[in-house]
């Protein structure tokens, strides 16, 4: 699902060279469940930034889904984005005058379906994530767990191949978070690839693979639950 | 089509989430652009092009036949009758014709009311219609000279037969029968490059056309500069004397004509001098339409000077709409980078802004077009000698929508530009 190799990314300043990720390879089977760890300023965002193609890497090689990103236009990537990868902000962001209906329909209008196709997906995804009845509601309207299910439902109102998600209970309480996580695990059943980055050991002990991340290399593989033929399988059929 | 109503949707959305913003903007831009546009309207006026495909064939006669001994005025646009009837008669140029503006008091000659009507009057020659582009409704131009045949125009029609045909009519003029031969269409000439001198280029044309030898035989006062060296009781009299009133305009199809016409005229002037008639040096010249109105600066200066500043004014309203935009791009930086996060390209995010400028522009410009109607309006009533020209023709409207949208666009493109530069890594945080 996805495959780097040797990438590198380095800021540059006037004096100062950053090397944020340093010949960094990772392989994420479909239908993992990845949990990304380390200290701040270890290269956490910068590999989520890098594999949502919202960055750029200086060397190395990245497929995604079996595509190639290297060298790809701004229209290219921002398809790549579109069609395969959902993203999950720690804080949520949801634009805050749009109801959430409007809200998850925003990725599926810039992937040119028809009207019918947009709301089928978005009743089934705000379905999914219990909020069906709330869709005419300002993101002000619900609490911090119920806007982070909105972004979830944006998410995966696109069927990605791959969610990215950035410590998406960061701002939670536990009750809240223990809610989130399980509704991720929930959705990684079904057979979606998830890369989340987390600070918490105990969410990071609950999924298929931890890998930790220090000085912009992996410097640790744990292993938890190695995915199941059935999450594969269901990757293939992904569809909300 | 989809994504184009979706910008539009958003562009409304964003309009309702900060109306007052938006609505400086929109003032910002259109109070330069309407005063400019007002401004830009009376130039355009002022110096369009009164006759076009034939301005650069008529031509204004200037000679220096002055018989007084200090001749401070150089060559003269008034001349006398004999050296105009010269040039009518001579039949070098393709058309000649003289006139002079007079005013008289009309009435119809079958009317039971009294009531006279002031008109602005040309005596002239029948030339003059064909020359100047002057079309009849009804009727045509007197055949004699010296008939008491006259042609009117579309105005004085209405007011005294309704706009009816009124070939065969008469009107009472000074005490005098009239027959009516000819009935002009509507016609505006601006700048009215006929009678370009005295600040009467934005006159409207006249109301009444009579044979110049009639007017002058009924002593029809001449309402415009006149010079003589000689005195004179009766205006019959200065086609012997020196009295100098009368313009005379020719046409010449070609350079050579031009130059056939100029060799005669220098010929009749140093005819003139040999004989005594005159004492100054042959000074003749010929003036086409366009450098005709230019000599006589019928372009108001102090308003070019104005327009000018206006102009400043406006770039000035693009910078601050300009400054504005960027910190409003800055504000609306999270929406726009979340889009592309989402799957949106930058040119798309860029095209959303553009439909939003273009929708700002098209607000802009019919806003400018009400300030513009309303500072000409304006101008009217402070400006007399601005009156005139203080009209938005339909061109400069077109003019309008598309300084608006420039400006509109010339506002935001550095803050769009600047928005899409801007990396979306920093969204993840």
């Amino acid at each position: 699902m996805l495959s780097m190799k040797n990438i590198s990314r380095v800021y540059r300043s006037d004096t100062i060279q950053t090397h944020a990720l340093r010949d960094f390879n990772l392989q994420v089977e479909a239908g993992e469940f990845v949990a990304v760890t380390g200290p701040s300023g270890s290269g956490k965002s910068t590999f989520l930034n890098v594999a949502g193609l919202l960055d750029d890497f200086n060397e190395g090689e990245y497929i995604l889904d079996g595509t190639s990103v290297n060298g790809l236009s701004d229209d290219d990537l921002s398809r790549l984005r579109n069609e395969k990868i959902g993203f999950i902000f720690q804080n949520y962001n949801l634009i805050p005058d749009y109801s959430i209906y409007d809200n998850v329909d925003m990725p599926l209008r810039y992937r040119g379906l028809s009207a019918k196709q947009r709301r089928s997906r978005i009743e089934h995804a705000l379905e999914l994530v219990g909020l069906a009845s709330r869709h005419a509601y300002l993101p002000s309207q619900l609490s911090g767990g119920q806007q982070q299910r909105v972004a979830i439902a944006r998410a995966l109102a696109g069927e990605p191949k791959i969610l990215l998600a950035d410590e998406p209970t960061g701002n939670l309480d536990s009750l809240m978070a223990r809610q989130i996580m399980d509704l991720l695990k929930e959705i990684n059943k079904k057979g979606s690839t998830i890369i989340m980055v987390t600070h918490d050991p105990d969410q990071a002990r609950e999924v298929n693979r931890n890998i930790q991340i220090i000085d912009g290399q992996i410097t640790d593989y744990s292993i938890y639950a190695p995915v199941s033929k059935a999450q594969t399988a269901n990757q293939e059929t992904l569809s909300i | 089509m989809e994504m184009f109503t979706y910008y539009v949707q958003l562009c409304i959305r964003n309009f309702k989430r900060t109306p007052l913003f938006f609505a400086l903007i929109m003032l910002t831009l259109s109070i330069g652009i309407g005063t400019l546009l007002a401004n830009l309207s009376m130039l355009s006026l002022m110096s369009q092009d009164p006759i076009p495909g034939k301005s650069d064939q008529i031509f204004s006669v200037n000679m220096n036949t002055y018989a007084g001994a200090n001749n401070t005025f150089g060559s003269m646009h008034t001349i006398r009758y004999s050296d105009a009837k010269a040039i009518v008669d001579a039949g070098v140029a393709n058309r000649a014709t003289m006139h002079y503006a007079t005013n008289v008091y009309s009435r119809r000659a079958d009317s039971q009311d009294l009531t006279r009507y002031s008109s602005a009057t040309r005596a002239t020659t029948a030339s003059f219609f064909a020359m100047m582009g002057a079309e009849f409704a009804f009727g045509e131009a007197w055949k004699n000279e010296h008939s008491n045949n006259i042609v009117i125009g579309h105005e004085l029609n209405i007011k005294l037969f309704g706009g009816e045909n009124s070939v065969g009519e008469q009107l009472e003029l000074q005490g005098q029968i009239y027959n009516i031969v000819g009935v002009l269409k509507p016609w505006i000439m601006k700048p009215l490059f006929y009678h370009a001198t005295e600040g009467r280029a934005f006159n409207k044309t006249d109301d009444i056309f009579v044979p110049i030898e009639v007017a002058i035989d009924n002593n029809w006062a001449i309402h415009a500069r006149a010079l003589s060296t000689d005195d004179y009781t009766t205006l019959s009299e200065t086609r012997q004397v020196n009295a100098y009133y009368i313009q005379a305009f020719v046409e010449l199809v070609d350079a050579q004509q031009k130059l056939a016409f100029q060799t005669f005229i220098d010929g009749h002037a140093q005819q003139l001098q040999e004989k005594g008639n005159h004492r100054h040096e042959v000074d003749n010249r010929l003036y086409d339409v366009n450098d005709w109105l230019e000599y006589n600066e019928v372009v108001n200066k102090d308003l070019l000077a104005f327009t000018f500043a206006t102009g400043l004014f406006l770039l000035v309203c693009i910078f601050n709409a300009n400054s504005l935009m960027l910190s409003r791009y800055q504000a609306g930086q999270f929406e726009s980078n979340l889009r592309r996060a989402v799957g949106a390209s930058r040119k798309q995010v860029f095209y959303q802004g553009v439909i939003e400028s273009v929708i700002l522009g098209i607000t802009c410009a019919l806003v400018s077009l009400v300030l513009a109607i309303s500072l000409l309006a304006l101008y009217r009533q402070l400006f007399e000698d601005l009156a005139p020209v203080a009209e938005l023709p339909l061109h400069m409207v077109v003019i309008g929508f598309g300084v608006a949208l420039t400006s509109s666009l010339l506002s935001t493109i550095y803050p769009l530009v600047q928005g899409a530069r801007t990396p979306l890594a920093s969204i993840l945080k």
